[in-house]
């Protein structure tokens, strides 16, 4: 094997390569007391994280794409993409092998709304003079602002948050968000906490909603279209003034950037953009349907509990354009002791659904040693196997407007992918590797 | 469980449990009379809505035709507005009731609930609610209709002893229920008050105020050192009510009215102080009106002379409705409470809670004196000025089971009186019934939360009431008190399809109810919902 003729200086320059998980890496050889015995031990695990060009061989892969699940298989990745996979494909003279016998390869798991948030000890805002005018702009580390419209791609702080419990349930890819409403960010999943996670910042308008009037106006109005076309055109010379002059600056950013969110609005009418919209109980699920049933072209996302979700199922199938977020596992009915099955519900009514593993911050760390086991739950009690593993992975990635790029393991595609000792959805299976765009940002 | 719960509460009623034995052996009168309007309430609600553009409505009437048909078949239809129908048919549909009678064809595609063997009746509209669709109220500018819960559990409650809309008391604030008056007794049951001297002796032997201690030498009263500012009086907000229907799971239905009574809080109209105010209040509310109304008359007339041929001056005048909030005088000290006008001109009526005779025909000269129509709440003593409450139009808001001692020596004209709905009955005075607790508590004392309103029905047989008048009490009466008589309270073409399908007499306490039809669609099927108990449940 080429891992195992690979020479000290090899190893150096592959440290340096590795620039993303370099020092928690080392940390972790150093108190495994692998040092002695590195040539041995440390190179089953090595090669995934810094060679160039990796083979895994005799691999079960679950590919989420069109050749399904392909069994001793082959996948083949260069950098932080996959160059080819099937059962005959050819092996790179320069590539590492690793041989995958026993196990599965299934994408990484896209998250369509992940909750972002930090705790804001040092108070959530700020007020900042510059050019002798008032600002009030969140707190360092402080993200969420309850009230006001957050982005997360600007103000993205990701030193505090914990991103382990995540990592281990094998999330690569999420669509952050705050607490309140704003617009989220597209982020690769390590706990490196760069802002290079993040690799798109404008994302897609989200909201929380509850049945109050403020909270419903919150999408109401800025929904509604303007009455008035002058505000248009006075946008459109406040543009070109704001090219020529830099003297108004900072008043022409602020009012440039109302005048974005008026925009991204618009497309959300137009359907050009999904709009995320978590709601607080089963009131606000009727309100929500009630309120966009004005605007017949807009996408709608409703992340929601199953309690929450199951009793307005006719509603919901009703309008064509809307996609429900849920989290996984099963639900009790409400005052009652049965159990329900909501994403199972979902898929009889044929209403597209995604699940997000975050969704539920207990389930999520309680879910630790066996990540899809909730999952699982739901495909044991008559949810259709493939559509659970699709609702992690392909339909988020699509919901996202990613699944070029992301979502299955396909040519071309990023290298995203979890290794499992088994199949996935059986209890007892370890999720032992998170590979993201080539890197190993997890093991187990 | 729902038996033996009560029958428990009932060990203490001994001579109730006698008399309710007899109540299931009775049967609803067949006659139909309908009671006389109130008085300044039709006319004043606008025909104007109504009166839908010709086209548009042909339009809707096309459209209806291809909308789902329900059909109701086999029972014994008990309308309240008209006699009963044996075995007859009903046929809904959007919503409203088609057709109700005994030779109707029921349409080909429709839906047929089999009722053979059963009773109907409309559904139940509980005058008093509260907790029920609405969680929260609303407060500052957050509107009420943003604020239903259509999901509300407590909703398939009401629809378990069939209650398919009422009034819902808007929570005030702080406290559970209305707060006590200083001096007044926290009951100990819910329905039996102290006698009334007790009340009295408690206010009267004054120990002063927090502030001031007792000498522990004489036991009297030290005086504050200091003279202490007493708190700043803030006006008494009036209650907020609101018209729900039970339509669980539907949103657009649900809210039905806001503001459905001027429900001034209780003491806001004792003392002269507080009356001058009022008659103030009033007396600019009317003015407002007036002068809206002949701005209105001028302008219509104005109108009328330049186009002489469309209409005359009275029926452009008819078309639009004075408007007094419109009207805003420029100092917010002259500007009218919309309430007010909306009480002044008929649309709604004063609901407060008074008990005692002294009370209680305090405010019905108040309410001839200005002229508005008057619903008491309570109404303990109300038997005693049963003849001036019908003379006067006066509408109660009765709980058949409230208790009050009399005073000693004085036991003809005050306490409560057994037989006080007999009294209003043969005196002329419509009432509603009320519960002697108005939400949904499960976990209080079985048989007094709002789930007993059918059982409190029958307390108003018991009382000697006839079963038509305890029947109406909880269906069209309330709904004329709120002023919605044209949609609900009774089973009319025209009219909401809210129907109860029972398995016996609706007055009966063994009666359960088996299907709740609201706004035509059926949300409450007994034997899916896990509320009441199926005892002859077949698998």
């Amino acid at each position: 094997m080429d891992a195992v003729s690979t020479t000290p200086q090899k190893i150096e320059e592959g440290f340096k390569n590795m620039n993303l998980c370099f020092p928690f890496r080392f940390a972790q050889l150093a108190t495994r007391s692998f040092v002695l015995t590195i040539g041995c031990c440390c190179f089953a695990f090595a090669p995934t994280s810094f060679a160039q060009t990796v083979a895994y061989v005799d691999a079960t892969i679950e590919t989420m794409g069109k050749s399904g699940q392909i069994k001793n298989a082959t996948l083949v990745t260069r950098d932080d993409k996959i160059v080819d996979v099937g059962t005959d494909v050819e092996i790179p003279g320069d590539a590492q092998v690793v041989s995958m016998t026993g196990k599965t390869i299934m994408p990484g798991l896209i998250d369509p709304y992940f909750v972002f948030q930090q705790s804001s000890a040092g108070g959530a805002t700020r007020t900042v003079v510059f050019n002798g005018r008032t600002f009030t702009v969140p707190n360092r580390g402080a993200t969420v602002t309850p009230s006001g419209f957050t982005r997360v791609g600007e103000y993205f702080y990701p030193y505090k948050f914990n991103f382990k419990p995540a990592l281990r349930s094998g999330v690569t890819t999420g669509n952050l968000v705050s607490d309140g409403r704003g617009l989220s960010a597209l982020a690769n999943i390590t706990d490196e906490r760069t802002p290079e996670m993040l690799f798109k910042n404008d994302g897609f308008l989200y909201a929380k909603l509850t049945n109050q009037t403020a909270a419903l106006d919150i999408i109401r109005k800025p929904l509604a279209p303007a009455k008035t076309t002058t505000s248009r055109t006075r946008t459109s010379t406040r543009a070109s003034t704001s090219t020529s002059t830099s003297t108004s600056k900072t008043e022409d950013k602020a009012k440039s950037s109302a005048d974005e969110i008026k925009e991204l609005w618009t497309k959300v009418r137009e359907g050009k953009m999904p709009l995320f919209v978590n709601v607080n109980n089963q009131a606000s699920v009727a309100y929500l349907l009630k309120i966009m049933k004005d605007y017949e072209k807009a996408r709608l996302v409703v992340v929601a509990t199953g309690p929450n979700l199951y009793e307005s199922l006719v509603e919901l199938k009703e309008n064509k354009n809307v996609t429900v977020v849920l989290q996984p596992g099963l639900d009790r009915v409400p005052y009652k002791s049965d159990l329900m099955n909501v994403s199972q519900m979902l898929a009889t009514k044929e209403i597209p659904f995604a699940i997000s593993m975050t969704l539920s911050g207990s389930q999520l760390t309680q879910s630790q040693d066996d990540p899809m086991f909730p999952l699982a739950m739901l495909v044991r009690t008559g949810l259709d196997r493939d559509k659970a593993l699709k609702s992690v992975t392909m339909v988020p990635a699509k919901l996202l407007a990613i699944e070029k790029t992301h979502g299955s393991i396909e040519k071309d595609k990023h290298a995203n992918f979890l290794i499992f000792d088994g199949d996935p959805l059986k209890t007892g299976s370890r999720l032992e590797q998170v590979i993201l765009n080539g890197n190993q940002t997890y093991e187990n | 469980m729902k038996t033996n719960l009560m029958k428990t509460g009932l060990v203490c009623f001994s001579r109730i449990s006698l008399t309710l034995m007899l109540v299931g052996l009775f049967v609803v009168p067949v006659l139909a009379q309908e009671r006389g309007r109130r008085r300044g309430r039709p006319g004043a609600r606008p025909n104007a809505q109504r009166q839908a553009k010709p086209e548009v409505k042909k339009e809707a009437e096309e459209k209806k035709k291809d909308l789902p048909v329900t059909a109701v078949v086999g029972g014994d239809i008990h309308t309240v507005s008209g006699p009963v129908i044996r075995q007859g048919t009903i046929l809904m549909q959007d919503g409203k009731i088609l057709d109700v009678g005994q030779d109707i064809e029921v349409p080909e595609g429709a839906t047929v609930i089999d009722a053979a063997g059963k009773t109907i009746t409309p559904g139940f509209v509980a005058i008093s609610m509260r907790g029920v669709g609405i969680q929260s109220a609303p407060t500052g500018t957050a509107k009420l209709a943003d604020a239903l819960n259509p999901f509300d559990r407590n909703i398939k409650y009401s629809l378990g002893v069939g209650i398919t809309s009422g009034c819902i008391e808007m929570p005030t604030g702080r406290g559970r229920g209305r707060r006590r008056r200083n001096g007044e007794p926290e009951e100990l049951f819910l329905g039996f008050e102290k006698p009334i001297e007790e009340l009295e002796t408690e206010e009267m032997l004054d120990y002063g105020s927090e502030d001031t201690a007792l000498c522990p030498c004489c036991g009297l009263p030290i005086l504050p050192t200091e003279p202490i500012t007493p708190a700043r009086p803030t006006a008494r907000q009036p209650r907020k009510m609101a018209v729900v229907k039970m339509s669980y799971g539907n949103l657009d239905s649900m809210l039905m009215k806001e503001n459905a009574f001027y429900s001034p809080a209780p003491g806001a109209l004792n003392g002269r102080l507080q009356r001058h105010n009022w008659r103030l209040e009033v007396k600019k509310a009317r003015e407002s009106i007036e002068a809206s109304e002949k701005a209105a008359k001028e302008k219509a007339s104005a109108t009328a002379s330049r186009r002489p041929s469309t209409s005359t001056t009275k029926t452009a005048d008819a078309k639009k409705p004075a408007t007094p909030t419109t009207t805003r005088t420029r100092s917010s000290r002259t500007r009218v409470n919309p309430e007010v006008a909306k009480l002044v001109k008929g649309e709604t009526a004063m609901r407060v809670r008074v008990n005692t005779v002294d009370e209680i025909r305090d405010m019905v000269q108040l309410a001839e004196e200005l002229d508005y129509e008057l619903i008491i709440e309570g109404g303990i003593e109300a038997w005693v000025v049963g003849r001036e409450l019908g003379a006067a139009e006066v509408g109660v808001i009765f709980t058949p089971r409230q208790r009050r001692e009399a005073r000693k020596g004085q036991e003809d004209t005050t306490g409560s009186f057994i037989e006080s709905t007999k009294i209003f009955e043969s005196a002329g005075v419509s009432f509603a019934i009320a519960t002697l607790s108005n939400s949904i508590s499960m976990n209080g004392l079985a048989g007094r939360d709002l789930s007993s309103l059918p059982l409190e029905a029958a307390f108003a047989v018991r009382g000697g009431a006839s079963e038509k008048a305890a029947l109406a009490a909880v269906t069209i009466t309330p709904a004329k008190m709120m002023g919605l008589e044209d949609r609900i309270g009774s089973i009319e073409k025209g009219k909401d399809a809210d129907i109860l399908i029972l398995n016996g007499s609706p007055l009966d306490y063994r009666t359960y109810v088996e299907h709740a039809i609201v706004a035509g669609k059926v949300s409450y099927d007994r034997a899916k919902e896990k509320i009441y108990p199926v005892h002859d449940r077949k698998n």
